[in-house]
């Protein structure tokens, strides 16, 4: 098993992201864990860690929430694959929500994404998106 | 009198007089032309009303004016008997007959004359085949486009269903993720600290359950137009309600309300005005600029054409419209995040303005502030 993954959270429900940061902690397979409150606070954080030589706080996994104010998840999808095309095939991006809208599965389909998961987030469904 | 009675007591009786055939003298052919044209057209004038009786018997309810055609039957009908007596005459002289028969026939005929002129009018007003074609597509068009209204409303409900199913939702996935976490501190590290914050997490997100359902109740009731309740509204007093009721929010932030009214009353249901001022006094608070103390105008104009004006102009954060206009009112829509927010004031807003047939709009520069001018 990796344990060397580093995890990027997107949402601006900040409980959400603190179950999500236990739970992945505890399951031992991040080195490490950062939080951003919406998809332009995302596109920043990717902008400054991954296009530099050091990119130790570059994420190997995103796992985004779709409904946030200022950018939401489908804004950034767009974003990233128009500005960084040939980044974002580099992330395992996850979609991370409470929505059972069958449409946002559809759009969020449109992007490249490894993934739809239903919040809470527990244990096993680390584990799946881990391996 | 003993003329008329009797004229009608011998009425069949024809010896009063000769047969026409032998009164005056008569060719065989003009007496033959005579006959046989009266014959014929009497003949004819028995099949018309027989055509229209069988008309009237297969489409009685799509005909207009039925009555009427009944008596033009009983007219042509006379008529037309009246040339079957002339022919008559000619070997049975019975003029008694004759006459009580165009007697009948000038009466009927007389009838059909003031019933027609009654149905002139609405005649008229009938509608050509072609003139009804014409409305059929008008109404079937009106009919595609309350479709398509219902289509979207439609699809503005489902995507009501599933936002309002999101919010709910996260609060209590949460929840469930709390305990989860709880459950796990409690059975093996059982830091007090981890699990002080974990309860206080879980009763913040209850509240937020809560909330979001009261939130709901509120949608659902602006949707039905409950504010009946129209009055002289004084906005002043209104407005220093407001600000007693949010006193803590107000104060703390040192807000600047500044009213500017042509009219200390203006006549709306108390509740709805109540709601819309509350829910942009707030925002203007909710969303003020870091960088200096919020300050929020209200103006309320009455205009030329009677209408009520209200206008509410902050100094606050501004919203981005080229990116956000068209999402501004609607259900759960947030656009800063820093704080909490429901995405519902502004559309709660909006649909009391509209139920009431107002407007809403708005202008607004980033960092620069927002206006919101309402037509009530």
């Amino acid at each position: 098993m990796q344990t060397n993954n580093s995890i990027l959270l997107v949402d601006d429900d900040l409980t959400s992201n603190f179950i999500a940061e236990k739970i992945i902690k505890k399951s031992g397979n991040s080195k490490s864990i950062q939080s951003v409150k919406n998809g332009k606070e995302a596109l920043n954080y990717i902008l400054e860690n991954c296009l530099s030589d050091y990119k130790e706080n570059c994420p190997q996994i995103i796992l985004l929430d779709l409904h946030m104010p200022v950018m939401d998840g489908f804004d950034f999808l767009k974003h990233l694959s128009i500005e960084m095309p040939n980044y974002i095939e580099a992330f395992k991006i996850f979609i991370l929500t409470s929505s059972s809208n069958p449409k946002d599965v559809e759009i969020a389909n449109q992007y490249h994404i490894d993934g739809y998961i239903n919040k809470p987030l527990n244990a096993e469904k680390v584990k799946l998106l881990i391996e | 009198m003993k003329q008329i009675l009797d004229f009608f007591s011998n009425i069949l009786q024809a010896e009063s007089w000769p047969a026409r055939w032998n009164c005056g003298r008569w060719s065989d052919f003009h007496g033959w032309l005579y006959i046989l044209s009266s014959l014929a057209i009497w003949a004819a004038y028995f099949a018309i009303p027989i055509s229209i009786f069988y008309l009237i018997s297969k489409k009685k309810d799509d005909i207009p004016f039925v009555k009427i055609l009944w008596l033009f039957m009983l007219f042509i009908l006379s008529c037309g008997l009246t040339h079957l007596v002339d022919a008559v005459i000619f070997w049975y002289p019975a003029y008694r007959l004759s006459a009580l028969v165009l007697l009948i026939t000038a009466i009927v005929s007389w009838l059909a004359v003031i019933a027609l002129y009654k149905i002139v009018p609405l005649a008229l007003s009938l509608k050509s085949p072609q003139q009804l074609n014409a409305i059929v597509i008008e109404r079937t068009q009106q009919l595609k486009e309350s479709n398509n209204n219902l289509i979207r409303l439609n699809q503005d409900m489902d995507s009501f269903i599933y936002s309002a199913s999101h919010d709910l939702k996260s609060p209590v996935n949460n929840i469930e993720g709390l305990l989860h976490l709880l459950k796990d501190e409690l059975e093996n590290d059982n830091n007090p600290e981890i699990v002080s914050e974990l309860i206080r997490r879980i009763e913040h997100s209850t509240i937020r359950v809560k909330s979001t359902v009261f939130n709901l109740t509120d949608i659902v009731k602006v949707q039905t137009n409950p504010y009946e309740d129209v009055q002289e509204v004084n906005v002043r007093e209104l407005v220093d309600e407001i600000i007693v009721e949010n006193e803590i929010l107000v104060r703390s932030n040192e807000t600047l309300i500044r009213l500017h009214l042509d009219k200390e009353t203006l006549p709306y249901s108390r509740q709805a005005l109540k709601s819309i001022l509350y829910n942009l006094i707030i925002n203007a608070i909710k969303y003020r600029s870091p960088f200096r103390l919020p300050e929020i105008d209200i103006f309320v104009t009455y205009t030329a054409d009677n209408k009520y004006e209200i206008v509410v102009k902050d100094n606050g954060l501004g919203i981005d419209l080229t990116i956000y206009r068209d999402k501004l009112f609607t259900l759960f829509k947030r656009f800063h995040d820093h704080i909490e927010g429901s995405g519902i004031g502004l559309y709660i807003i909006r649909k009391i303005i509209e139920n009431k047939g107002g407007t809403i709009n708005v202008e607004s520069t980033v960092d620069g502030g927002t206006i919101f001018k309402i037509i009530l």
